[in-house]
C-alpha cells in the first residue's frame, strides 16, 4: 500500500478534473428525471439504484476507459516503466483507483438520486446491476490497453464479452445463460475478476514492456482471453458434439416417434438427446434401424424428421418414408424420399415430382392396410390428403369431399361434423341427431347418448333418420368398435365380459380373451387417436382391450375362434409410455417403450423382446 | 563482470528494422565518469535504455550492477539513477511532488539529499514541471535521480538544448555532486566540450559499436593540449563515423 499510495494520488491528480466535473454535473440527471418522468416513475424504488449504476457507467466511460490510453497518449508509459515499481505497480494502482472511483460514483449517484427524488422505498435488488458494471470496468482496463483511444474501450469490451459468451448463448439460449452448471459461477467470477487482472497484466505490464505499444499489448492480452475463453468454448464444443451426435446407448437418448417400413424390416426413428434437467431436446437425429440385424445408422442431424407418406394412422407400414431437407430460413426445402423396404433414398425433389411407380407402391401399401370397408367388402383408405376406395372391378377411385386428416372414426364411418357422418358402407353422407356417439354399420346404426348420468343406446335408420331403442343393451354395457360384419364389440362392465352384439336383435356371442382366467374387462375400443379401425397388414382387426384396473393390451380379433389375441408379455416394470410403431409378420408388433427402447411383442403370446436400444434408462425419468 | 558496473557483450539491437547496435561490447568501470560519444542516432540512448532494462537486446549479454536488466529490471532500477533527455515527469507535478511520488519506490531514498541537491541546484520546488524551464526541469530530474544514492548514474544528453551559461552552471553542479559522491556515471552526449571537461573515460559509439574507448589521455594522445581536446575528439568521432581509426 505504501508503494501504491503515490500512484493512487497520481491517478487522482490525473483525473481530478473529470471526477470533479462529474460530481458537479451529476445532480442535474435526477433533476432532469424529476422534471421529465411521471411522478410514479421518478419515485420508483429502483430509481436510486439506477442512478448509482448510471454514475458508475459515466465514470467508467470518462475515467476508467482512459486510465491506460491517457498514459500512452502523453508518453508517460516510459516514465512509469523506468521506475523500480515498473508498470506492475502502476497497473495495480489503476485497478484500485478504478474500484474506488466506481464505488464512489455509484454511492454518490445513489445518494444524490435519493436526496432529490425522494423515492418512497429503495429496491436494493436493482443494485445487482452494479456487479456487471464493475465486471465491465475491470475488463475495460485490459481492452483499453489494446486500443489507441479510450473511447473505444467500452464497446471493445462489450464485443469481447460477446465473442466469449456468444457460442454459449447461441447454444443454450439467452434465457438459459449462463448455463446452470456446477462450475458456472466459479468460472464466471474467475473470468470476470481474476481474468481481467491477468489479461490486464499481460496487456499492460508485459505488452508495454521494452518500449512496445498497443499492438503487443493486444497480442498478449488476447492470448490470455483465448486461454480464459477456452473452457466456455470447450464446453460449447462438447455440448454441440453431444447434440449433433446421437448415441442410442446413452441414458439421455429419446425417441420422438418411429415409423415402420414396408415389410417390417426397417424402422425409421426421429430421435434426440433429452436434457431432463432443463426439459430440453437436442438436435433432431433421424435413425434407420434394421430390426433383424439390429444395425442402425444415423442420417445426420436435420431440421426435419421422418414423416409418413402413405398413411398417417399408427400401426401402418410405409412404402415410402419422406424427410424434408434444406434451408428452413430461406424456405428452400425439398423432400427426400426413402424406400421403406431398403432405406435407400429414392429421389430428391418436390413432392409433385415423385415418380409414378413410387406413388403406386405407396398406394398399394395403404390399400393393404385400408381401415374401412364398404358393404361389399371393398377397401377404403386415406391417401395423399384424400380418400380412395377399390371398386368391384379392381380399379381405384377417389372419394370426393371427405375431410382429412382430423376426421374421427365412427364405427365403419367417418365423423365429418357434429351432425354429419359419412357412411362408407353406403357411400354417402348422413345427417345425425346432435350430441350422439355414432357407430356406422351396414344395417341400422348404433347411437349412444348421455342422458343425465346414464347412457342410452338407440338404433338409427340412416335411410329415414328414425330412432328406436336398441334391444339388448343395458346401462352397464359399453359399446366398442364395429366389426366388419356389422356386429358391435360390447363390454359388460358389471360382469367384466366381452361379446359381439347384433344391435337389431340384441343377440350376443361371447368373445374370449387369450390367456385370461378371472380378469374383468371393462372396455374394448379402437386405438387412439383417430379411432379408425386398426388393422395388421393382412387386414385383421386390432382393438384395445382394457381391464378394470386400467391396464390395457392390443389384441387381434380372430373371427374364427371369436378370440381376442392379446399380447401377454410384460413390457417391463416402471414403463409408463408405450407407443405402437407397427405390425410385423406372424402377429408380432413393435412398440416404443418410454421413448427409449424398441420392443417387439407377440399377439396371442407372452413373448416380449427388446429389439433396440435398451436396457439403459435414465434414472431421472 | 570483472569489477565493472556495466558490462555489455556482443549486444545487438534493432529499432524500426535498422540495426542500431551491432555486436557492441563495452564496460563501465566503477567510480569513473564515462562519456559515451556519438552522433545523433548512433545508439547512445538505446544503449542507456538497454542498460536500464527498458529495451530488450536481440542477442548478447548485459550486466548492470550485478543484475540482468531484462529479467531483474525492477531490482536494477532501485540502484541505477537515470536522467532522460527531457524532463518527463507529469506536467502537473512540482519537483516536490516528484520526490514524494518517487520516495516509496527506492529503499535508499534520501529526502534530505534530494532537497539538498535541489537546493544546491536552485530548483524551484513548488513550480509545476509545465512551468519550469528546461534547465530547471533537468536539475529537478537530476536531484530525483541522485536522491536514492544510485550506484550507477545514467545521463542521457542532459545538457542538450541548454544554453551555454546554464549548461556550465548545470555541468559544474552535476560534476560537484558526482565527484563528491564518487559515483559511477555513464553520460551519453554528442557535446564534445562536455566530454572534454568531465570524462575520465571516453567511448566513441559509431556504426553500432564502440570505435574507441579509453581514458581521455589515451584517446587524445600524450601530446594533445587540453584546449584542443574538443577538436581532437571531433576528429576522432568523424573518423569513427567513416569507419576509420585515427592513431
Amino acid at each position: 500500500m505504501k508503494l501504491l499510495a503515490p500512484y493512487l494520488w497520481k491517478e487522482w491528480r490525473d483525473h481530478r478534473s473529470v471526477l470533479l466535473g462529474f460530481l458537479a454535473a451529476f445532480p442535474f440527471l435526477p433533476l432532469l428525471a424529476l422534471l421529465l418522468l411521471p411522478p410514479g416513475l421518478a419515485g420508483h424504488g429502483g430509481i436510486a439504484p439506477l442512478a448509482a449504476a448510471a454514475g458508475a457507467c459515466i465514470v467508467l466511460l470518462a475515467v476508467v476507459a482512459e486510465l491506460i490510453p491517457a498514459e500512452a497518449r502523453r508518453g508517460k508509459v516510459a516514465f512509469l516503466a523506468r521506475l523500480p515499481g515498473g508498470l506492475g505497480a502502476a497497473l495495480w494502482a489503476k485497478f484500485l483507483f478504478l474500484l474506488m472511483a466506481l464505488a464512489g460514483a455509484a454511492l454518490y449517484g445513489f445518494l444524490v438520486a435519493w436526496a432529490i427524488l425522494r423515492p418512497e422505498r429503495v429496491e436494493l435488488g436493482y443494485l445487482r446491476g452494479l456487479g456487471w458494471v464493475l465486471a465491465l470496468g475491470l475488463w475495460v482496463v485490459p481492452v483499453s490497453a489494446w486500443l489507441p483511444r479510450g473511447v473505444l474501450a467500452v464497446p471493445g469490451t462489450l464485443l469481447l464479452f460477446a465473442l466469449v459468451a456468444l457460442p454459449v448463448v447461441l447454444l443454450v439460449g439467452p434465457a438459459q445463460f449462463p448455463p446452470r452448471n456446477a462450475w458456472t459461477p466459479g468460472f464466471l467470477q474467475g473470468f470476470l475478476v481474476l481474468g481481467a487482472l491477468w489479461a490486464a497484466r499481460a496487456s499492460f505490464v508485459r505488452g508495454y514492456r521494452f518500449g512496445r505499444g498497443p499492438a503487443a499489448a493486444a497480442w498478449r492480452g488476447l492470448i490470455v482471453v483465448a486461454i480464459l475463453a477456452l473452457p466456455a468454448y470447450a464446453w460449447t464444443a462438447s455440448r454441440l458434439r453431444q447434440e449433433r451426435s446421437v448415441d442410442p446407448r446413452a441414458s439421455d437418448f429419446h425417441i420422438h416417434c418411429a415409423f415402420l417400413g414396408e415389410g417390417g424390416r426397417l424402422a425409421f426413428l426421429n430421435t434426440a438427446r433429452y436434457d431432463s434437467n432443463r426439459d430440453r431436446y437436442g438436435a433432431l437425429h433421424t435413425i434407420i434401424l434394421d430390426l433383424e440385424s439390429k444395425e442402425w445408422r444415423s442420417e445426420a442431424d436435420t431440421p426435419y424428421g421422418f414423416g409418413p407418406e402413405s398413411f398417417a394412422e399408427r400401426g401402418a407400414q410405409h412404402a415410402i418414408v419422406r424427410r424434408p431437407e434444406g434451408d428452413v430460413v430461406n424456405g428452400d426445402v425439398w423432400v427426400r424420399y426413402l424406400d421403406g423396404r431398403t432405406g435407400e433414398a429414392l429421389r430428391s425433389g418436390w413432392r409433385s415430382q415423385e415418380p409414378a411407380e413410387f406413388t403406386a407402391r405407396a398406394r398399394d401399401v395403404a390399400r393393404s392396410m385400408a381401415p374401412f370397408r364398404r358393404a361389399d367388402g371393398g377397401r377404403i383408405w386415406p391417401f395423399r390428403g384424400g380418400w380412395e376406395q377399390e371398386m368391384p372391378d379392381g380399379t381405384v377411385a377417389a372419394i370426393a369431399d371427405l375431410p382429412w386428416p382430423g376426421a374421427g372414426g365412427a364405427g365403419l364411418g367417418l365423423v365429418c361434423s357434429p351432425t354429419r357422418v359419412f357412411d362408407f358402407a353406403r357411400g354417402r353422407m348422413v345427417q345425425v341427431p346432435p350430441g350422439c356417439e355414432v357407430r356406422v354399420r351396414p344395417g341400422m346404426w348404433l347411437l349412444s347418448k348421455a342422458i343425465r348420468d346414464r347412457r342410452e343406446h338407440f338404433l338409427f335408420d340412416p335411410e329415414t333418420g328414425e330412432l328406436s331403442p336398441a334391444p339388448g343393451l343395458e346401462g352397464n354395457d359399453a359399446p366398442g368398435p364395429v366389426h366388419d360384419d356389422g356386429r358391435v364389440f360390447v363390454a359388460d362392465r358389471a360382469r367384466g365380459r366381452l361379446s359381439l352384439l347384433v344391435p337389431e336383435t340384441g343377440e350376443r356371442s361371447d368373445v374370449t380373451v387369450f390367456d385370461t382366467r378371472h380378469e374383468l374387462f371393462t372396455e374394448v375400443s379402437d386405438p387412439a387417436p383417430c379411432s379408425w379401425p386398426l388393422r395388421t397388414p393382412g387386414g385383421a382387426r386390432v382393438v384395445r382391450v382394457a381391464k378394470e384396473s386400467g391396464v390395457w393390451w392390443y389384441a387381434r380379433f380372430d373371427p374364427r375362434t371369436q378370440t381376442l389375441l392379446r399380447a401377454t408379455g410384460a413390457v417391463g416394470s416402471g414403463a409408463t409410455e408405450l407407443d405402437l410403431v407397427g405390425f410385423l409378420p406372424d402377429d408380432w408388433f413393435l412398440i416404443v417403450r418410454d421413448h427409449r427402447d424398441l420392443v417387439r411383442m407377440k399377439l396371442g403370446g407372452g413373448q416380449c423382446q427388446v429389439v433396440a436400444f435398451g436396457p439403459q434408462r435414465d434414472p431421472r425419468k | 563482470m570483472n569489477g565493472s558496473l556495466l558490462a555489455c557483450s556482443r549486444i545487438v539491437k534493432s529499432l524500426g528494422g535498422k540495426t542500431v547496435l551491432d555486436a557492441l561490447t563495452f564496460t563501465v568501470a566503477p567510480g569513473e565518469v564515462t562519456v559515451l560519444l556519438g552522433s545523433d542516432g548512433a545508439g547512445k540512448t538505446t544503449l542507456l535504455r538497454l542498460a536500464l532494462g527498458l529495451l530488450r537486446p536481440e542477442t548478447g549479454e548485459m550486466d548492470v550492477c550485478g543484475f540482468d536488466p531484462v529479467f531483474e529490471g525492477d531490482a536494477l532500477r532501485q540502484v541505477v539513477g537515470f536522467v532522460p533527455q527531457e524532463p518527463d515527469a507529469y506536467p502537473w507535478m512540482t519537483p516536490r511532488d516528484l520526490f514524494r511520488f518517487l520516495r516509496p519506490q527506492y529503499p535508499a531514498w534520501s529526502e534530505a539529499h534530494a532537497l539538498e541537491v535541489a537546493g544546491a541546484l536552485q530548483v524551484p520546488l513548488t513550480t509545476p514541471f509545465s512551468r519550469l524551464s528546461r534547465t530547471d526541469g533537468m536539475k529537478a530530474m537530476l536531484a530525483a535521480a541522485l536522491a536514492p544514492a544510485p550506484r550507477l548514474l545514467l545521463l542521457d544528453e542532459p545538457f542538450a538544448g541548454v544554453d551555454a551559461a546554464a549548461r556550465d552552471e548545470l555541468l559544474r553542479d552535476v560534476m560537484r555532486e558526482v565527484r563528491d559522491g564518487r559515483r559511477t556515471v555513464l553520460c551519453a552526449t554528442h557535446d564534445l566540450d562536455v566530454a572534454a571537461r568531465v570524462a575520465d573515460r571516453v567511448a566513441i559509439l559509431a556504426r553500432g559499436a564502440i570505435a574507441q574507448h579509453g581514458t581521455l589521455a589515451q584517446i587524445l594522445g600524450p601530446e594533445a593540449e587540453p584546449s584542443r581536446a574538443p577538436a581532437r575528439i571531433h576528429e576522432l568521432l568523424a573518423a569513427a563515423e567513416r569507419g576509420e581509426v585515427l592513431s
